[in-house]
């Protein structure tokens, strides 16, 4: 009995041949029933992201099955077999399960740390459990691998900082202002990154207010998508007393936001804290602005580099964690031994 | 009643000390995370720290507290030298001087913290400064009253 993984990834594979192979949610049920009606490994799993598809199987005949799984995975994708197994990496235990672990957890990920993949391992799981295509091992393994993902963010910090700039923008937020809820932000510019910055917020409680000069529908469409309010440009002076968070991302070729005009807002605030962001590029907020009592001022950059750095950190933290998934993987290799200790001798 | 009204003064002045501590603290605090957020580049120390806004309300509801507790403090204080007929001789006690002083100080501070019309880092930096003050009024000469 053999734990098996075929796939390919972002390391091994261009995009090109990612998108062939990627199985997308309504199609995973149909696929597990093929590859159950053609006996491909006694117990099967499909796990397909974005930058994934991978194969996990259970059987005793390994040459065997892992050469129709192959064949299965062209077919489905396509690409003849030849081209898919210079991209393919297999794995037999325990290097299957090691890199099990360290998927589950992130560290596979582009993003390393990266949380969405241990929801995506879940639902994979889950799936295939519904459809009875696991059993005993892969239930053991990927219940496993869900807990080593938990114990990595709990015993490393692995997952501590933040490294996207609309995840960041709301860390900084939140080490002003506690908590998002009911904290108004008011966005001048409907760009790509503000929207992002914006709607992360929003999900945090945030009240947005969408301000745009020159596209009144589109800031109102926004703001009806979000649950927020649309206001024309002239009347964002007269609502930022109110306003906690500042967002600009304007495309205007000059500085909308002067120094002296911040200043006149924060008396009118009482020196509320007021957190500034400024994501366009020329600069919409004067750079003075930062030297007034408690203004907070970021620009794309600032923000850019606090990622960069929470990068190299999360880098940092590797080693640890993939120490950690050894140990793990040998836990759970003493544990499948001595569980098919019987069957492995026989094969043996 | 003279020692009920010293022992009184004295939990009250070493309770509201209690709580100028934790808002001078909190105000340090505060002062620390927000030059870290103001820097653009917030290190490991502002990840450890708590929101700005929670140092706030915990350095205002300490100072309040503080405030009101030493201030009950002198005012027993002075009940007590009163029944003892000695408050002649509190008038030219430095420390009583800077006691009132002090606690005048800070009254000011929470006013203007409370009215809103300032708060942030100055309204914290303030607190420190007073605090220091606090301490050199601990510091200072004192007469001292007795009991007879």
């Amino acid at each position: 009995m053999e734990i098996f993984v075929l796939g390919l990834n972002h390391k091994t594979a261009p995009l090109e041949l990612r998108e062939k192979l990627s199985i997308p949610n309504h199609k995973t049920q149909e696929l597990l029933r093929v590859l159950g009606e053609r006996r491909i490994f006694d117990e099967r799993l499909l796990l397909s992201t974005c930058n994934r598809t991978e194969l996990y199987g259970v059987d005793g005949d390994a040459g065997q099955a892992v050469l129709e799984a192959k064949k299965f995975l062209s077919e489905y994708s396509r690409v003849d077999l030849e081209t898919l197994e210079e991209k393919l990496y297999i794995l037999r235990q325990p290097d299957s399960v090691e890199h099990l672990f360290s998927v589950a957890s992130g560290l596979d990920s582009m993003v390393i740390g990266e949380t969405e993949i241990t929801g995506q391992v879940k639902d994979a799981y889950l799936e295939a459990h519904k459809n009875q295509q696991t059993g005993k091992v892969l239930n053991a393994l990927f219940q496993r691998s869900l807990r080593v993902a938990k114990t990595l963010r709990s015993q490393t910090e692995i997952g501590a900082r933040k490294v996207s700039v609309a995840s960041i923008a709301v860390d900084l937020a939140e080490k002003i202002f506690g908590n998002l809820k009911g904290v108004r932000v008011m966005v001048i510019g409907t760009g790509e990154v503000s929207t992002l910055v914006t709607k992360t917020m929003t999900a945090k409680g945030a009240l947005p207010l969408i301000v745009s000069s020159r596209h009144y529908e589109r800031a109102a469409e926004l703001a009806s998508r979000i649950n927020g309010e649309a206001i024309p440009y002239d009347e964002y002076e007269s609502r930022i007393e109110g306003v906690d968070i500042l967002i600009a991302s304007t495309l205007a070729a000059r500085v909308l936001i002067h120094e002296p005009q911040v200043r006149g807002w924060m008396r009118r605030r009482h020196e509320r804290p007021l957190f500034m962001i400024d994501l366009a590029v020329p600069r919409n907020i004067e750079t003075a602005v930062e030297k007034l009592d408690n203004v907070y001022l970021y620009n794309i950059d600032d923000l850019s580099e606090i990622a960069e750095k929470n990068r190299a950190f999360r880098k940092s933290q590797l080693e640890d964690c993939f120490r950690l998934v050894k140990t793990q993987t040998r836990y759970f290799m003493d544990w499948f031994l001595k569980e098919f200790d019987a069957q492995c001798r026989e094969r043996s | 009643m003279t020692r009920f009204l010293f022992w009184f003064h004295t939990g009250l002045v070493v309770a509201g000390f209690a709580g100028l501590i934790v808002a001078a603290g909190a105000a340090i605090l505060y002062l620390l995370q927000s030059s870290q957020l103001k820097s653009r580049h917030p290190g490991k120390i502002s990840l450890e720290l708590p929101s700005l806004e929670r140092l706030d309300r915990i350095h205002f509801e300490s100072l309040s507290l503080g405030v009101v507790l030493f201030s009950l403090g002198i005012v027993v204080g002075l009940l007590w030298a009163k029944k003892l007929s000695r408050m002649n001789e509190l008038a030219g006690d430095p420390r009583v001087i800077l006691s009132f002083f002090t606690a005048a100080l800070y009254w000011g501070i929470w006013a203007v913290r409370f009215s809103a019309l300032r708060r942030g880092q100055k309204i914290a930096a303030g607190t420190v400064l007073i605090f220091i003050l606090l301490l050199l009024t601990f510091l200072s000469p004192h007469r001292g009253i007795y009991f007879s």
